[in-house]
């Protein structure tokens, strides 16, 4: 399982969880199972890493916390998109998708282009 | 542990029990899965346990972040805070307009009028000169016997401080010389300098135009060339840029034109038109004892003006041998010549000015701090609520402070119009001669210093109350709950406004002494009638007049000329016109003396023509005047003063007696000329009307001229009507003369006092300012009073008080007030009217008619404050009053 697994690139915990939360509050239990899920299993996403990344949006003003109950009658903290989240996961998003496209476009030619 | 650190604790310990909390959860959570896909509870939590790493780390990993987290959102909440202050401040001074208006408005006039002097107090003072290195360049002068400084210095110590100093750079001397321009329109006479080529290197700024004249040209013979000044550049030569290399004519001989001096190098309103070189003659080389060279120096890098003074000390020393009688000790006085070009007179006015606006700025202050303690007292309900409510201490203090911030940026807006408008009132009324004040104007200095005195006005009118209103006890306000038994004791306020009126007593003393100064000295008997009196200068350039019967003849035939033109009653030449100049001296010594032990008296010489005690109505005590008689071929006579008379010669009549004076005709000197005296006038103000008489000794002028006369002239019609015909005149005797700078007497008398009366005017203004203020601290003070006092006034009142009696006590109060303040005020102006010493004339700075009726005013002025609120008072309707209503 640990073999298949893809390290995160630099910055871009964040923006997963940024788009993780952008479909609604969720703890930070909540935010590691629905990468896992969704990925299958694929991306890892270590808590030592995790809590330390919600802790430093958080100051950055990007999400906000509170205490909630869960459905099973437990107290977590969730996490929640701000209004400047938001605006950084659509900025940041539209670049990781530009150079996600340019990436594979370079690394899946077959052939050296001729030079102009 | 102190109740911070305490707080700091406690949050702490909470942000750790939620990290684990948090940890905790996602642990159980984890657990909960495993156990949900099969695993042992026990072997499960082992599992998530595993999966998470390391939790200490973790756990003190995110307490970090989040104490990072607390000290950002800290700063946030305080800036929010602030912002809510503001808005809350501003919100109050818009719900009290009344208030705010009054504070704002004494604020805007405490700030512009100080603004206004300090950019005046700048721009003359403060302002580096534009040389290069300014700070390096000084004014070199002489130390007399008497400690002063004499700023002339004569030729040959000059050439041997310039050949043998150490410590400078650069030295170079000037000395003044008119001119008369021709060839370009109308002749037009010129006030210059002549200056050694050193001057330049000394009071260095890159000239405009070509390039300033080099030691080539310090040898007799080679003066031909000419710097132009940019203003005589622009004016006569229509800034015309072709003009270095050209040939100008300059009194009827042609110069060269090597140079343009740029704008700011003129650093006085009159600065010189030209200069040429300077060259002294080998005789001028060995005329010790004729003061007539300014000399300015450039120190060398790290050359202190002590050090310099010290070098060339040394060499004065040892010139000084060769003439031990000059009254000089030897000893040099090196001044920055900032310091000399503003002069020291200039100067403490100034800054006796600028004393005079902290006080009134202290005053205003004064003022708004009354008017905000009053608020802070109607407030005390709202802000005992608010201490209630848990504000703290710190939190009231700053909402305090930043609701007089606010009054303070009005203040500083409206101050700088106000400042704006004032100082172009102050310069349309400044008088000429003050240098470099015609540049003032509202610049960054003075901005800075407009917010720097705005700020400072907030905190001190601002700390006062905040501290009085937050420091109260909350028990006392809250058993008070509004009702406010204290009322009328309130020493704070009270202290205040006895500050103020010490202030304004302070300031009105100054005015009022310099005011009966200048009474006294107009009083004065000035030795003639300056009415309907002309004055303009007529110089004869060497070129045409070369000869001393040739300059007599030519200022005959003007005064021929003059006489003749209708409307003039009389006229004559005198070499310096009394008030308006100052005078030469050398001594007189009586002719039974050999004239150089020191038996003699410096006086101040000039030279008159003929019917010169008549034009000016000056009366001639014994003898006779000059007259036409005394022409070159006559015996050599003189006029002498009362006061020179009765030195030379004590009660004995001193008409037959002779004397012999250091003055021969044209350009020899010579010490052996015996002549008589034949006339003693009145001692005149000679050198100004801030001047005691000075010795003096007139000789006609055919026996002693200078090349420029003054004409003076008493018209039967209006004088200022004469002098188109005037200048007709004297174009007849010669097309190339002009005649330069005619002005009536009076306005020459006005002239000499324009500086001191500008002052005084100031202060007048300042003074006035500083009493209105005060009077209405004393109004609001004592309404105040009045106010909190109703319910004790109406138990007075009920219990049969007359409404004189109570009216009694409101005045009494004020009236009391006003005296501990005159007393305080009396003292103080004591000391502070020191600075004016040397500034009032015919009474002393303790003059006592000046205090006694500056301290009657301001009494008086306190009970008339205090009127209207007494009148209130008696209005009081008894029982509304005890109903508390």
């Amino acid at each position: 399982m640990a073999n298949d697994s893809i390290d995160l690139l630099q910055g871009s915990l964040d923006l997963l969880v940024l788009k993780t939360l952008s479909w609604g509050p969720m703890h930070g239990f909540g935010i590691a199972r629905w990468l896992r899920q969704l990925t299958d299993d694929a991306l890892q996403v270590e808590e030592g890493s995790l809590y330390p990344a919600l802790y430093r949006m958080e100051n950055k003003g990007w999400i906000a916390s509170e205490w909630r109950v869960t459905e099973n009658n437990r107290r977590a903290k969730y996490y929640r998109l701000t209004p400047a989240g938001r605006r950084h996961l659509t900025a940041q998003s539209n670049q990781w998708l530009r150079f996600a496209g340019l990436m594979i476009e370079v690394l899946g030619m077959r052939e050296q282009p001729a030079p102009q | 542990m102190n109740l911070g650190r305490r707080i700091v604790h406690l949050w702490r310990r909470d942000t750790d029990v939620e990290i684990a909390e948090e940890l905790r959860f996602h642990l159980d959570a984890t657990a909960d899965e495993e156990v949900a896909r099969g695993m042992t509870p026990t072997a499960a939590r082992a599992a998530a346990t595993r999966r998470f790493g390391d939790l200490t780390t973790i756990t003190h990993t995110l307490a970090s972040l989040r104490e990072e987290g607390d000290r950002i959102m800290g700063r946030k909440e305080w800036f929010e805070a602030l912002a809510q202050d503001a808005r809350f401040g501003a919100r109050q001074l818009r719900k009290h307009p009344g208030f705010s208006a009054v504070a704002l408005l004494t604020l805007a006039l405490g700030i512009g009028a100080s603004t206004a002097i300090f950019s005046l107090v700048y721009c003359v003072l403060l302002r580096p000169l534009p040389y290069q290195d300014a700070d390096r360049v000084v004014s070199l002068g002489q130390v007399l016997t008497s400690g002063d400084a004499q700023r002339y210095v004569p030729v040959p110590n000059f050439l041997a401080w310039e050949a043998q100093n150490r410590t400078l750079s650069a030295i170079g001397a000037t000395d003044q010389r008119s001119m008369t321009l021709t060839g370009h329109g109308d002749p037009l006479r010129l006030r210059g300098n002549n200056a050694t080529s050193g001057y330049w290197r000394a009071a260095y700024l890159p000239p405009r135009l070509g390039r300033y004249y080099d030691a080539t040209t310090d040898h007799p013979g080679s003066s031909h060339v000419v710097v132009l000044s940019y203003a005589t550049w622009q004016t006569a030569f229509g800034g015309d840029t072709t003009i270095v290399g050209q040939l100008i004519h300059l009194d009827g001989e042609p110069y060269t034109v090597v140079a343009v001096a740029p704008d700011a190098f003129s650093t006085t309103t009159n600065g010189p038109a030209f200069w040429t070189p300077l060259a002294p003659s080998p005789d001028d080389a060995v005329r010790w004892g004729d003061h007539e060279l300014t000399v300015t120096g450039r120190l060398k890098p790290g050359v202190t003006p002590v050090a310099a003074a010290a070098d060339l000390g040394r060499i004065e020393t040892a010139a000084r041998v060769a003439h031990p009688d000059d009254g000089l000790t030897g000893a040099i006085a090196v001044q920055p010549l900032l310091d000399a070009t503003v002069g020291v007179t200039n100067q403490r006015q100034l800054l006796i000015l600028l004393a005079a606006v902290g006080l009134v700025l202290l005053i205003a202050c004064g003022n708004v701090a009354n008017l905000l303690l009053a608020r802070a007292v109607a407030r005390r309900g709202e802000i005992t609520v608010r201490r209630a409510l848990g504000a703290g201490r710190r939190r009231l203090v700053r909402q305090l402070m930043i609701e007089s911030g606010i009054l303070a940026a009005g203040g500083v807006v409206l101050g700088v119009g106000v400042a704006a408008l004032g100082l172009r009132l102050l310069l349309a009324n400044a008088p000429a001669g003050v240098p470099r004040l015609k540049d003032a104007s509202l610049d960054t200095p003075a901005l800075l210093f407009a917010i720097g005195v705005a700020a400072l006005s907030a905190l001190l009118f601002g700390l006062m109350p905040a501290l009085q209103a937050a420091g109260r006890d909350l028990q006392t306000t809250i058993r008070e709950s509004g009702r406010d038994s204290r009322g009328g004791r309130d020493p704070l306020r009270r202290g205040l406004i006895v500050a103020e009126i010490a202030l304004a007593l302070v300031l009105l003393t100054g005015a009022g002494l310099l005011l009966r100064s200048a009474a006294r000295m107009h009083a004065e008997p000035t030795g003639f009638v300056a009415g309907n009196l002309l004055t303009a200068r007529v110089a004869l350039p060497e070129s045409q007049y070369a000869t001393d019967a040739a300059v007599v003849a030519g200022f005959n035939q003007v005064l021929t000329r003059v006489r003749a033109v209708p409307g003039v009653a009389s006229a004559a030449f005198i070499s310096r016109v009394p008030i308006g100049a100052g005078g030469a001296d050398c001594t007189v010594a009586p002719a039974e003396r050999p004239y150089e032990s020191a038996s003699g008296v410096d006086a101040d010489f000039r030279s008159v023509s003929d019917r010169y005690f008549s034009t000016m109505e000056s009366p001639v005590l014994r003898g006779r005047a000059i007259a036409a008689a005394d022409d070159a071929t006559a015996p050599p006579v003189v006029m002498i003063n009362a006061s020179l008379a009765a030195k030379l010669f004590g009660n004995a009549d001193p008409i037959g007696r002779q004397v012999r004076h250091c003055i021969g005709l044209g350009n020899g000197y010579s010490n052996n000329t015996v002549r008589t005296v034949v006339g003693v006038f009145a001692d005149v103000r000679a050198n100004g009307l801030d001047q005691e008489p000075v010795d003096q000794v007139f000789y006609p002028v055919a026996q002693f001229y200078e090349r420029q006369m003054t004409l003076v002239v008493r018209g039967s019609v209006p004088v200022t009507s004469l002098v188109p015909s005037l200048r007709r005149a004297i174009a007849a005797v010669d097309p190339q003369l002009p005649l330069a700078a005619p002005i009536t007497m009076g306005d020459v008398i006005r002239q000499s006092t324009a500086v001191s009366r500008f002052t005084m005017l100031l202060l007048l203004v300042l003074g006035v300012s500083g009493l209105c203020l005060a009077a209405t601290g004393i109004y609001g003070v004592v309404s105040y009073q009045v106010a909190q006092r109703v319910q004790e006034m109406g138990i007075r009142l009920a219990l049969g008080a007359t409404p004189g009696q109570v009216r009694g006590l409101v005045l009494r109060n004020g009236f009391t007030t006003a005296l501990i303040g005159v007393a305080i005020g009396e003292a103080a102006a004591v000391v502070g009217t020191r600075a004016l010493r040397g500034l009032v004339y015919g009474i002393t700075t303790r003059d006592p008619v000046t205090f006694v009726s500056v301290g009657g005013v301001l009494a008086l002025t306190a009970v008339v404050a205090s009127i209207a609120p007494a009148l209130r008072a008696t209005r009081i309707d008894p029982v509304k009053a005890l109903r508390g209503e």
